[in-house]
C-alpha cells in the first residue's frame, strides 16, 4: 500500500466514524423499491420551474410549478413550503377517477373538484408524486418531485 | 490506462459522457483503482431489481447508499438535505430500472442523479441562481462538514482538521473517493463530471497537499508552543 493510498484509507475511516450516512438511510432506500408497480404507468415531465433560466426565476420561496403528462391524462403541480411541510394544489386533466398526493412514507387521498382541482396540506418527506387511477382502470404516476 | 470511457447509452439526456481523451499526463504515474471486477453480478442485481426481486435491490442499496452519501457531503450538503437527495436518486432509479441498458454503469447514473439534485438544493438555498461546478469551487464550506467529536482518537481529529482545510474541489473528489467501498474511478469520473484520467494526479496533488498540512500541524504540536 502506498503512502497514498495509506491516507485515503486513513480518511476513510475518519469518514465512516464521523460522517456515516444516517442510519435510516438504507432503509428508506430498500422501501423504495415498494412504492413502484409493475403496472403503473409513468407519466411524462413536460415543464419544471427550477429548469428555467436565471431571468424567469424568482427567489427561492416561490412555489415549484410542474406540468406532467401521458398519453390519457396529465397533472399541473404547484409546491409550495409552509410552516408545516409542503402545500400541494394541483390540477390534472383527462378521465382521473381517483388522485393520491403520495410520498414515500405517506398517502394523500384528496378529492378533485368538476374542474380537476386538488389541494393537499401537511405533505412532508423527501419527494412527492401524484397517482392518478383513470376510469379506465390505468394508474399514472408523475416521477418523483424532491421536496424542500 | 486510465483513459477507457464506455459510452452510456440508457441515461439519455440525463447524462452527457463524452468521450475524454488522456489530456494534461502528470508526470507522476497516475494511480487508478481498479476497474470495478464485480461487473458481472452488477448485471444480475439490476436485471433481477428489474424483474421484481427485491433482495437484489437491497444488494444495490448496499453497495451504493455510502457512495451516493459521499457524493451528496462532498458537495457540503446538510445531512438532512444529503440524506434526501440519496433517497430521491433511489427513488428515481426504481423508475428508471425497466430502461437500464447498461447495468454495469448504475452506480454513475444513482451518482449523477445525486450529484444534479445537490446542485438543485445549493442553488434553491442561493436563492435562485443555476449553479455549475466553477462557481462551487470557489464558495466557502457552507455547512459543518462532520461531529469532530465522533472521532476517538486526537489523530483522526487532526486528519479532519487537515481535510477541511484543503481547497474545496480537493474535499469533493476526496469525500467521494473516501465511499466505502471505494467507487470505481468510472464512476467517480461520471459522479464529478471530471475526465477519468485526471483522477489519479488531482487525487495525487490533495492527499500531498494534506499530507503537508498534517506535517505542519504535527511539527507545530511537536514544538509546543
Amino acid at each position: 500500500m502506498t503512502e497514498h493510498d495509506a491516507l485515503l484509507d486513513r480518511l476513510r475511516r475518519a469518514a465512516l466514524a464521523a460522517d456515516p450516512p444516517p442510519p435510516e438511510l438504507e432503509g428508506s432506500a430498500r422501501a423504495a423499491f415498494g412504492l413502484s408497480r409493475l403496472d403503473e404507468e409513468l407519466a411524462t415531465l413536460l415543464h419544471d420551474s427550477e429548469q428555467e433560466s436565471v431571468a424567469v426565476r424568482g427567489d427561492g420561496d416561490e412555489p415549484h410549478l410542474l406540468s406532467f403528462g401521458s398519453d390519457d391524462v396529465g397533472a399541473d403541480l404547484e409546491i409550495t413550503a409552509t410552516t408545516d411541510g409542503h402545500e400541494v394544489t394541483g390540477t390534472v386533466h383527462g378521465p382521473v377517477r381517483k388522485v393520491t398526493v403520495q410520498t414515500p412514507d405517506d398517502a394523500h387521498n384528496v378529492t378533485h373538484d368538476q374542474h380537476g382541482r386538488f389541494r393537499t396540506n401537511g405533505v412532508t418527506g423527501a419527494a412527492v408524486r401524484v397517482r392518478m387511477e383513470t376510469e379506465t382502470g390505468v394508474t399514472v404516476v408523475t416521477p418523483w418531485v424532491r421536496l424542500g | 490506462m486510465t483513459g477507457h470511457v464506455r459510452t452510456f447509452p440508457d441515461c439519455g439526456t440525463l447524462m452527457t459522457f463524452r468521450e475524454q481523451p488522456m489530456t494534461g499526463q502528470a508526470t507522476m504515474a497516475s494511480i487508478e483503482l481498479p476497474e470495478d471486477g464485480r461487473g458481472g453480478d452488477l448485471t444480475v442485481l439490476v436485471k433481477n431489481a428489474a424483474a421484481g426481486d427485491q433482495d437484489a435491490w437491497d444488494a444495490l442499496v448496499a453497495r451504493y447508499t455510502n457512495l451516493l452519501w459521499s457524493v451528496a457531503r462532498g458537495y457540503r450538503l446538510e445531512r438532512s438535505d444529503a440524506a434526501d437527495v440519496v433517497q430521491v436518486a433511489w427513488l428515481r432509479l426504481v423508475e428508471h430500472l425497466p430502461k437500464v441498458r447498461d447495468p454495469e454503469r448504475v452506480g454513475a447514473w444513482l451518482a449523477t442523479t445525486v450529484r444534479r439534485e445537490c446542485l438543485q438544493v445549493i442553488a434553491r438555498r442561493r436563492r435562485g441562481s443555476p449553479v455549475d461546478d466553477e462557481i462551487l469551487a470557489g464558495i466557502p464550506d457552507q455547512a459543518p462538514p462532520v461531529d469532530a467529536a465522533l472521532l476517538a482518537h486526537e489523530q483522526a481529529t487532526a486528519l479532519w482538521s487537515a481535510f477541511e482545510e484543503i481547497a474545496p474541489r480537493c474535499q469533493r473528489l476526496l469525500r467521494v473517493l473516501m465511499a466505502d467501498p471505494p467507487p470505481s474511478y468510472s464512476d467517480v469520473s461520471v459522479a464529478l463530471e471530471m475526465p477519468v484520467g485526471s483522477i489519479g494526479p488531482t487525487r495525487a496533488r490533495c492527499l500531498d497537499r494534506l499530507r503537508d498540512l498534517l506535517d505542519q500541524a504535527e511539527s507545530n504540536a511537536g514544538g509546543g508552543r
